[in-house]
């Protein structure tokens, strides 16, 4: 891939990089590239696999025509060279590195997750009956269950705060509707 | 590819990095064989994976915003100390005043801004962790080694050498919307904006000399229109073929409306009824200065800002006009030779 200016998308020669801060040709600003050897290197050809030969032979489940190599790690279907992705050491199909690998790897391929802990916090802090009990149903639900990939402490301190915030709330509108009533 | 170890530790960032980390909306993680990159909105955390292996080039491009920010904050507390010092630093005064400077020392420690962006075979993302140039050197001095011990060991006159030979590739996803061009656009809006801000600069003008009713109203009126106009020309211009000048005059008229919007707020707080019956508190005649009083110190406030709107709006202005009238030249010329070129090819057709 061509290496190009972020600012001006003007192409940055080679003889610029992995050298210090030198102006963009293109806008003049300044500009760090650090190129690695992958950058010239040629790309690994990873083959388009097998034809299949005989009718008794594994097929792979995307491409019929194909002979499988490996099943996949993941949901066990069986796959050509082409299908076959090595993925930290394991072999997984398209479906399953898109999928987030069907919850068996946690943290390994997840592209994104929902903080539980911060949206019951949210929903606590709303003033509502409804979202309080939200709330703590997400505390209850959610208590054990991994929040983010990066570590974020050993306290699950929102989670705490959220559930305290929601009690006292409920508390406070119990007694704001049903205090002065029968008090 | 390696197994990874799932022991993520943060990339190391400077001292006031850490402390400010908690408001970061991004972060990058190391981990054995990759870096993660986590942004936030709201309680959704999305994270992409950089496989050392896979990173070709890593770009570090000192950008201006930290610069842009360090200019309209310094303005900002410059005249703020400067009526502050006029009026005998009132209370309202100090609160404004702590609101332009703590950003501003904030701006100034963080160190100059910059846009990082790593490079893999098949496409360029942008790290907004990265957005401090201390912080980008940073990083990037820690995954140098880390890429280096995973990638082929190539030196730095053969990446130089080799580099060359690679075309310039455009890669688009099976299935993927091919990029839309940039549509034209006139400048419409843009010129509306520019004659409210000559107006603007009239108005404050004949402030200079006047200090009728009616021109106070018409400021108002004119910086409510000018604050419109500017976010409509700002959101016009998305996407299409205008002059990066343009653009920028369109956030320097944004920048110097709000500004101005919130200097005309602070004036009237100090130069109001509560105000003047504070004055002999903070009168500076108590302390020995006799010759101003909260209301002239207000009214010296206001001559310098319309003093300075008046010659900021005329220098947008004037800009303004002239990027617009070169855009539109620009356009024309090469609109009429891609007719000619069309011309030609029917005549050689027939």
């Amino acid at each position: 891939m061509a290496i190009s200016c972020p600012k001006c998308g003007h192409q940055i020669h080679a003889t610029r990089f992995n050298k210090p801060a030198g102006a963009c040709p293109g806008c003049g600003s300044q500009i760090i590239v650090a190129a690695f050897a992958s950058l010239v290197s040629a790309p690994s050809d990873t083959g388009a696999g097998q034809r299949l030969l005989a009718a008794d032979q594994a097929s792979c489940f995307y491409h019929p025509n194909k002979k499988a190599i490996v099943p996949c790690d993941n949901c066990g279907r069986f796959l050509c060279a082409l299908c076959s992705v090595d993925f930290g050491g394991r072999r997984l199909c398209p479906v399953c590195i898109e999928s987030g690998g069907g919850g068996e790897s946690p943290g390994e391929l997840d592209s994104s997750r929902i903080l539980y802990d911060k949206l019951a916090l949210f929903l606590a802090i709303i003033p509502t009956f409804v979202t309080q009990l939200i709330a703590i149903f997400l505390a209850i639900r959610y208590w054990s269950s991994p929040i983010s990939i990066p570590p974020r402490g050993p306290l699950r301190w929102r989670w705490i705060l959220a559930v305290i915030v929601a009690l006292l709330e409920i508390w406070f509108i119990y007694e704001l509707i049903f205090g002065d009533i029968l008090g | 590819m390696t197994k990874s170890t799932e022991k993520y530790r943060r990339v190391p960032s400077t001292v006031l990095g850490t402390l400010l980390r908690w408001f970061d909306q991004s972060s990058a993680w190391l981990a054995g064989d990759h870096v993660l990159l986590a942004r936030r909105a709201l309680w959704i955390e999305r994270y992409n994976r950089f496989y050392f292996a896979d990173i070709q080039a890593v770009t570090i491009c000192r950008t201006q915003t930290g610069l842009v920010w360090n200019v309209l904050l310094g303005t900002g507390a410059g005249l703020l100390t400067f009526g502050g010092i006029l009026s005998g630093f009132p209370p309202a005064v100090l609160v404004w005043l702590a609101i332009f400077t703590l950003p501003l020392i904030m701006n100034i420690l963080l160190g100059p801004t910059c846009s990082c962006h790593v490079y893999t075979a098949v496409n360029t993302h942008k790290l907004p962790c990265f957005n401090r140039l201390p912080k980008a050197i940073i990083f990037l001095q820690t995954i140098k080694p880390l890429i280096a011990a995973v990638q082929e060991e190539v030196s730095d006159e053969e990446i130089a050498e080799r580099a060359p030979l690679i075309p310039p590739i455009r890669w688009i996803a099976p299935g993927a919307p091919t990029p839309r061009p940039k549509r034209h656009y006139a400048g419409q809006v843009h010129l509306i904006l520019l004659v409210l801000l000559f107006f603007g600069a009239i108005v404050s003008g004949l402030q200079l000399l006047s200090d009728a009713e009616l021109l106070t109203w018409l400021t108002v009126i004119l910086l409510i229109a000018q604050l419109g106009m500017s976010i409509a020309a700002a959101a016009r211009q998305s996407g299409t073929d205008i002059s990066s000048g343009l653009r920028a005059v369109t956030w320097c008229a944004f920048a110097h409306v709000l500004v101005m919007f919130v200097l005309f707020l602070i004036l009237s707080v100090v130069a109001s009824p509560q105000a003047s019956e504070r004055s002999p508190e903070f009168d500076l005649s108590t302390e020995g200065a006799d010759d101003f009083s909260t209301t002239s110190a207000a009214s010296m406030m206001h001559y310098m800002m319309n003093l300075l709107s008046m010659l900021f709006s005329m220098i947008l202005c004037f800009t303004g006009r002239y990027l617009l009238s070169s855009f539109r030249d620009d356009y024309r010329l090469r609109r009429m030779a891609a007719r000619a070129r069309i011309r030609t090819l029917d005549k050689q057709e027939t």
